[in-house]
């Protein structure tokens, strides 16, 4: 059953009372875990983790603006052999619920129990710049509050300042921050399980926070539509063609990193480090005779373009494999261009939605015939 | 291979040069035909610029 609770709350104190929220449901037996960024010793890190002891909730920093590892790859990791048996809160940005529910349709993360907390999204920075920034002193809720006023911040992930998708979708609840003025923050139950947390925590009635919130949101995608055309259109120019893309990846050292902290890539043993790609001597000979020279380790190109192949339908442009990447080759952002065009190609969207099939999983009889014939 | 076309369009390089096509055992002439068809398209692209290229 659908459900609809609309509260605001002072946003100068978002940081303490969703801590004492989640503290509550916690102490109170509503959840029995909560999946939330802790700050790491170093201080100036935070790292995702599992809390059960309510205590452990005041070292956490929900809100900053730094994703170290996709929570969607800690879930999977979490309940693919079994679901959680008592519920637990996870926070979540957008692109993280995406994978999550990527992950879900592949079969890979099982949704049983858990309570999905997800907030509007403006971006977030890599792990270097914002330990960097942590440093500087950098007042974030500032920062923030320019971003989702529209500024663009050059600092942040490059997928972050094109992503079109800062609102989550397929949530228990949301944390809003679209369609209020800076000075409050909303939450917003969507469902009964949301609503039920949602009693734990006194707010002012959010009225026509519907309306405001739509044109917002509506708003803010059309300028970030603007913005991930003008990278898709620069991107097109710099990297396409053989010649670019032979340049975009000659820095490519094989490491596979982007295809190890990617959320969708879940097989346990990638197809390229299988024994497929493990040739005897004479192979590699033969090649380097047929041009006279052979780059190695062999197949750079055909990794990346084989991982496009596999995985870019379910692409949600998180950007991980870009902040992995130890060359800073685009690999995201090209991965985002790739996946727009394979799955506009089955009018998919990675992440939009839990019931509709992934590409590959379904078969629709009119589909494709200029492919494969009639 | 609805995907590995998308991609190569994406990327700039030549879909063209992949073919599909579902021939059972039993339509020799629609394979004869078929290759003709793909022999003779590849003779008017030219060598793939790729199979120059030792870095790929």
């Amino acid at each position: 059953m659908a459900s609809n609770k609309w509260i605001k709350l002072p946003k100068e104190n978002r940081d303490a009372l969703v801590k004492g929220w989640l503290k509550t449901l916690l102490e109170k037996g509503a959840v029995s875990g909560v999946v939330v960024p802790s700050t790491l010793p170093s201080g100036a890190n935070a790292a995702q983790s599992l809390i059960t002891d309510p205590a452990m909730l005041e070292d956490t920093q929900p809100f900053a603006p730094v994703m170290a590892v996709s929570t969607a790859k800690i879930l999977s990791r979490m309940t693919r052999l079994k679901p959680m048996e008592k519920p637990v809160a996870v926070l979540l940005r957008p692109c993280e619920l995406r994978a999550t529910i990527e992950l879900t349709k592949l079969k890979q993360a099982n949704l049983d129990n858990l309570l999905l907390i997800a907030m509007d999204c403006a971006g977030t920075f890599s792990v270097k710049t914002y330990a960097s920034l942590v440093q500087e002193g950098t007042n974030f809720d500032e920062m923030e509050e320019k971003l989702f006023g529209g500024e663009e911040e050059p600092l942040l992930r490059p997928v972050c300042q094109g992503c079109e998708w800062s609102v989550p979708g397929g949530c228990d609840i949301t944390i809003a921050r679209h369609g209020l003025d800076g000075t409050t923050f909303g939450l917003i139950a969507h469902t009964e399980r949301g609503e039920a947390a949602l009693g734990e925590m006194e707010g002012e009635a959010w009225e026509g926070g519907e309306e405001a919130r739509a044109a917002a949101v509506e708003k803010w995608t059309q300028d970030k539509i603007a913005k991930r055309d003008a990278q898709f259109a620069e991107l097109k120019e710099r990297v396409t063609g053989v010649e670019n893309l032979l340049k975009t990846y000659a820095a490519c050292i094989n490491c596979h990193n982007c295809m190890t902290v990617c959320p969708i890539c879940f097989c346990k043993e990638c197809f390229f480090d299988s024994a497929v790609f493990e040739f005897e001597s004479d192979r590699f000979m033969d090649w380097s005779k047929a041009r006279g020279n052979l780059r190695l380790p062999t197949d750079t190109l055909l990794f990346h373009i084989g991982r496009m192949n596999h995985m870019s339908t379910s692409c949600v442009a998180c950007g991980m494999c870009q902040d992995a990447c130890p060359n800073d080759i685009p690999v995201a952002q090209i991965f985002k261009m790739v996946g727009f065009n394979t799955q506009s190609r089955f009018d998919y969207v990675a992440g939009r939605r839990l019931d509709e099939p992934v590409p590959l999983a379904e078969f629709r009889e009119d589909e494709l015939h200029e492919i494969g014939g009639e | 291979m609805a995907i590995l076309k998308t991609i190569f369009d994406t990327l700039g390089l030549e879909s063209d040069r992949v073919h599909l096509e579902w021939i059972s055992a039993s339509e020799g002439k629609k394979f004869a035909d078929t290759v003709k068809k793909i022999t003779d398209e590849t003779k008017q692209q030219g060598p793939n610029p790729l199979a120059k290229q030792w870095s790929i």
